[in-house]
């Protein structure tokens, strides 16, 4: 291969340096890609057990393991972790950071200590979160309803700040990406040679920019209410506990664009590479990721059909909710027409696009239940909408991003984990998320609301059969985690291109050195141009010398 | 590419992942526009709060605005609306390669930004006095209606809006420090244009607050 | 699993009638995508896995026109087709009939109260309460006719809670400060869960009681016990008394007065001073007394009093109750 030989001398970045404040200082994207990997790791650990206790909790009707006001305090914190500190983070921080510049070409992102800042920024938030926690934690849900949230006793104010400040983090790293898409590109990469992982990156970067923004006001003005008081969601002094649903949703709900654009990508990727063959419908795809963010930024007054807002809002939301349904479904019959006439590995990334599309599909087409305003006034509020976003955010967006960890995980340690074990493990990880997930579907059109502590005895046995899938899936997820952790330290060295992709990250080491490439790449076609023989690749130009 | 000695055309102060100073110049620009894109979003979500509440409650809104002191708010307006010239000047006596001069506008720029919030601290001052306070806290009669939703608006915009100038006169500060040490200079102006940038935007916030907030009719 | 009930309590509101079948076409829709996605996937896993011959039969399909415009225009289609439907029955289910049974519900943490006002009846669904009443033999929690409409309006008085009823497919938000409205038509008698589906606090899950549909008789039998011993509702006319409305308001035709008349004014379309125009509604009504300086009729002057913190919630709502009826001989139904 190209790079691993060349320049024996020079480091990969993992060793160009060392020492804790090498790491902790640095500006090197893909050493704080690493950081990132390691603490949404912690945190989606932490978030799991919660989820653990949780359903053991639900394993019988009664509350016999914790009392009402624990439980309410672990879904809370389950909610505001894994979505703060795990999901909207982990694709765009640790892949995006990783793969991005050396995707794009470039030696890094247009502002690395901007970057690092991110970093911080995102670790004080988790900060203030732990510092709420500690303080005996909150109970308002993720989703800080007023007046609940502004009147109930905890220390509210200080999860409302790390929230407001894991939101810079959030703003930072998308101003950051977006610029280096636009100013860094390699020579030859005009916008429709970039990879689809690019495309869907940028997407999510402008959704983090300029929805955020929002989120960090609503919270700031929670923030207000509660600590001197200006209360302008509060019904005593004519304020409008609906107003601040909008304000939330107007966010939130991007949000989970945010969550799920970048999974987008990792597929696109992973099915071209592993099916070697070129994306279908790249176009499509790529501007479908730009709808999505536009669209998908209208549609927030879905979460509030019952809320009392007027029934014309409501038709709006639920006639635009619709419309966004449409890219994404473009998007998964495109990625089908990829396996066509394709050279098939039943590799682990391609494992985890088969999960993916399956889980996606489900949770997908539950929204679409959702959608539909007089199935909506019936399952608002009930397992039905845990199950739908379940599937899409885990089953969906963190699959994804599982599998883009296997796709990368070589470029980003140098080494592989034991692939039969991981495609197996993957079988077992769709397995018991399913059985997890999806009787809260039943359970939830049955009747059953969410965020209940007890519940009526006929839903105990699916809420049984689901914590036994939850104990399954935690443990087919531990197994992941151990084989990719003793892969990444004691597995075979990998390649610099082991599953022979295209795009610019497979044409330096693995792992790359610290500056990425020895000079500029360059690029003569697209990122999707199979079939190519590994030996062709030297050929196609990267402008790197032998 | 030879990395052991700069390029003739390639100053030092261009950051080794960068091709040129061009590249360098407009992805900072780039990247403060994004910044500032964001900032006009954050505010946003106040301007609508303030249009839905005024919507709701528009005589409220008709009766404080009169509680508001318009020949203070239109001096301030004066003053920021000056300093951003001065900003401008500041930007323009550093790319002729004036630094001294530059320096000269910014703390021009800055005495103008301490001058505002001198105007506010005594406007609060009044404000206080009488009872006028944000939220549940409104204790003053001279306003009918929903006082304390206008007066919880008011004081977190004006509030938010104050805290930005604090942050940018501590930005200009920086700015004039980096001019006088030649680190930021002619050349390599970036983060003066992008210091004005922000200060302009303060500026732009400021002449939406004041119609909205003083005169409401 | 194909069927309405294995995902769904039988469905016993009229106006939600044939809802279901909606869900039914989704399942379909998305069992046939399932099939014919995941079966392409299967298919194309198996055929073209790797290891295969090349298939040699010319470049590799990127594109292909008609196939991607059907796999735009027949997802657009049916998905419109969804939201017309569903738009449909859900304007069918929450417009509540003119002639409606009303009942006020009111939330607070934990528990649901409903009030009857034209029986002057009130039952508090606490747990105890609907301990007491099994013993006594009594329906519990919400007790309405079966085959009658019913309109069910609903304020807070304190967080946001949630009336879920699963079994008439109704559920709605109750807020502080303001009325919502639902509306249903118990087909069949028996006992629904009634819970709260809106997270608030710590005993949201144990904020539980029962729909009791019940035969007509036997309502207006219960209806007629309760009058008796149950603390009712506020009378509305004696809060207007004491509260000194009548000092400013008028409750015959006027013209002049310090307030405007509220003779007829339920359902009027009122203009104000900043020249708008306001229909007086509940919330209209409800809003004028507790901050009567958020809009003001035209020709009149910022002067009302609020009686925010002067009447409690039961005093209020009778009060409202009371001026509905004013110069209308219909109880005031909307």
């Amino acid at each position: 291969m190209i790079e691993n030989n060349s320049h024996p001398a020079e480091p990969s970045y993992l060793t160009a340096s060392r020492g804790i404040r090498s790491w902790l200082f640095t500006v090197d994207h893909k050493r704080i890609g690493v950081m990132y990997l390691v603490a949404t790791t912690l945190f989606m650990m932490t978030g799991g057990i919660l989820a653990g206790v949780l359903r053991m909790e639900l394993f019988t009707a009664a509350g016999d393991l914790v009392d009402a006001d624990t439980y309410n305090r672990l879904f809370t914190l389950h909610g505001a972790i894994m979505v703060f500190l795990v999901i909207i983070p982990a694709a765009p921080a640790v892949i995006g950071n990783f793969v991005l510049p050396l995707m794009l070409g470039a030696k890094d992102v247009a502002f690395p200590r901007l970057n690092l800042a991110s970093f911080h920024i995102y670790m004080l938030g988790a900060a203030l979160l732990l510092v709420s926690m500690i303080m005996g934690s909150f109970d308002t849900g993720w989703t800080f309803y007023t007046p609940y949230s502004t009147s109930t006793s905890g220390p509210v104010a200080w999860a409302l700040g790390g929230v407001f400040v894991l939101g810079f983090s959030s703003i930072l790293t998308g101003l950051n990406f977006i610029v280096t898409i636009h100013k860094m590109r390699a020579p030859g990469m005009s916008w429709f040679r970039m990879p689809l992982l690019l495309w869907a990156l940028y997407a999510t970067s402008a959704v983090q920019l300029l929805a955020t923004p929002v989120l960090a006001i609503t919270v700031f003005l929670l923030v207000l209410e509660r600590t001197i008081g200006i209360g302008i969601f509060d019904p005593n002094l004519g304020g409008d506990p609906i107003l601040f649903q909008h304000f939330f949703w107007f966010y939130s709900h991007p949000a989970v664009y945010i969550m799920i654009l970048p999974a987008f990508g990792i597929i696109s990727e992973m099915v071209s590479v592993h099916a070697q063959r070129p994306i279908f419908g790249y176009k499509g795809i790529a501007l479908s990721s730009l709808s999505i963010a536009i669209v998908g930024s209208l549609v927030w007054g879905h979460h509030m059909f019952t809320s009392g807002q007027s029934i014309y809002a409501s038709v709006v939301f639920s006639f635009l909710t619709f419309f966004v349904a449409v890219p994404t479904a473009i998007k998964v019959f495109s990625w089908v027409a990829t396996l066509y006439r394709g050279q098939i590995q039943l590799s682990p990334p391609m494992m985890y696009v088969f999960t993916f599309l399956a889980l996606f599909m489900i949770g997908g087409l539950t929204g679409v239940v959702l959608g539909a305003l007089s199935l909506d006034v019936h399952l608002h509020d009930t397992y039905f909408v845990v199950a739908h976003f379940h599937y899409v955010m885990m089953g969906g967006a963190i699959i994804a991003y599982i599998g883009g960890l296997h796709h990368w995980w070589p470029k980003i340690f140098g080494r592989m984990y034991p692939k039969k074990l991981a495609s197996f493990t993957s079988i077992l990880v769709f397995l018991s998320f399913n059985m997890t997930f999806f009787p809260m579907f039943l359970v939830g059109s049955r009747g059953m609301p969410r965020r209940y502590y007890e519940y009526i005895v006929s839903f105990q046995s699916l809420n049984q059969i689901a914590t036994v899938g939850a104990v399954l899936l935690g443990l087919s997820l531990f197994v992941t985690l151990g084989y990719l952790v003793w892969g990444a330290i004691w597995g075979p060295v990998a390649s610099a291109n082991p599953w022979n992709g295209l795009s610019l990250e497979w044409r330096t080491a693995s792992p790359p050195i610290e500056h990425n490439f020895h000079g500029q790449p360059t690029v003569q076609g697209g990122p999707y141009d199979y079939p190519i023989r590994p030996t062709d690749l030297d050929t196609v130009g990267t402008g790197v010398p032998a | 590419m030879n990395t052991t000695a700069p390029q003739p055309e390639r100053p030092a102060w261009v950051a080794p992942f960068f091709h040129s100073r061009e590249q360098q110049l407009s992805s900072a620009n780039l990247g403060m526009w994004l910044f500032i894109g964001q900032e006009i979003l954050f505010f946003s979500g106040l301007f609508m709060a303030y249009i839905a509440y005024r919507w709701m409650y528009p005589d409220t809104w008709l009766s404080a605005a009169d509680a508001l002191d318009k020949s203070l708010g239109t001096l301030n307006t004066v003053v920021l609306l000056t300093s951003s010239l001065t900003m401008v000047f500041a930007v323009r006596a550093l790319q002729m390669d004036r630094p001294k001069e530059s320096i000269r506008y910014l703390v021009a720029t800055i005495g103008f930004g301490i001058v505002f919030l001198g105007v506010k601290s005594v406007e609060y001052a009044h404000k206080f006095e009488e009872g006028i306070l944000p939220g549940l806290r409104y204790s003053a009669d001279s306003v009918e209606g929903m006082a304390g939703l206008f007066f919880g608006i008011y004081f977190a915009l004006t509030g938010l809006h104050a805290v930005h100038v604090i942050i940018g006169l501590g930005l200009l500060a920086w700015l004039a420090f980096k001019i006088h040490h030649g680190t930021v200079n002619h050349d390599n102006h970036a983060l003066a244009e992008n210091i004005g940038l922000y200060w302009h935007l303060v500026d732009l916030v400021w002449i939406f607050l004041f119609p909205m907030l003083y005169l409401v009719r | 699993m194909f069927k309405a009930d294995f995902w769904f309590p039988t469905s016993v509101n009229a106006l939600a009638d044939g809802t279901d079948d909606l869900f039914i076409f989704i399942l379909w829709v998305t069992l046939i995508s399932m099939v014919i996605v995941m079966g392409a996937m299967i298919w194309f896993a198996y055929r073209y896995r790797a290891g295969q011959p090349i298939n040699n039969d010319g470049p590799l399909p990127t594109h292909h026109l008609g196939l991607e415009v059907a796999w735009t225009l027949v997802p657009t289609a049916i998905l419109g087709v969804i939201f017309v439907w569903g738009t449909r029955d859900y304007t069918k289910m929450s417009i509540p009939a003119p002639d409606a049974m009303e009942i006020r519900v009111t939330g607070q943490k934990w528990f649901w109260t409903f009030d009857y006002p034209e029986h002057n009846v009130r039952i508090q669904a606490t747990p105890e309460a609907s301990e007491q009443a099994r013993i006594d033999g009594n329906p519990v929690g919400l007790v309405v006719p079966v085959n009658t409409p019913v309109k069910l309006v609903g304020s807070s008085v304190d967080v946001i809670h949630s009336i879920f009823i699963p079994a008439f497919r109704v559920k709605k938000d109750v807020l502080p400060q303001r009325y919502t409205v639902s509306t249903f038509e118990a087909t069949e008698e028996g006992e629904y869960d009634l819970f709260c589906a809106e997270y608030c606090g710590t005993k949201h899950s144990g904020m539980i009681t029962k729909v009791s549909v019940v035969s007509e008789t036997v309502f207006a039998e219960f209806m007629a016990k309760e009058q008796t011993k149950s603390v009712g509702p506020a009378d509305g006319a004696l809060v207007f008394a004491s509260s000194g409305c009548a000092g400013c308001h008028a409750i015959t035709p006027a013209t002049a007065g310090v307030g405007p008349s509220l003779h007829g004014l339920y359902g009027r379309s009122e203009p104000l001073t900043d020249g708008t125009t306001v229909l007086a509604d509940e919330n209209y009504l409800r809003e004028s007394i507790m901050k009567p300086m958020a809009q003001i009729v035209e020709g009149y002057g910022p002067i009302m009093p609020s009686y925010s913190g002067r009447l409690n919630e039961d005093e209020l709502n009778a009060l409202v109750l009371y001026i509905r009826g004013l110069g209308r001989d219909d109880g005031g139904a909307l």
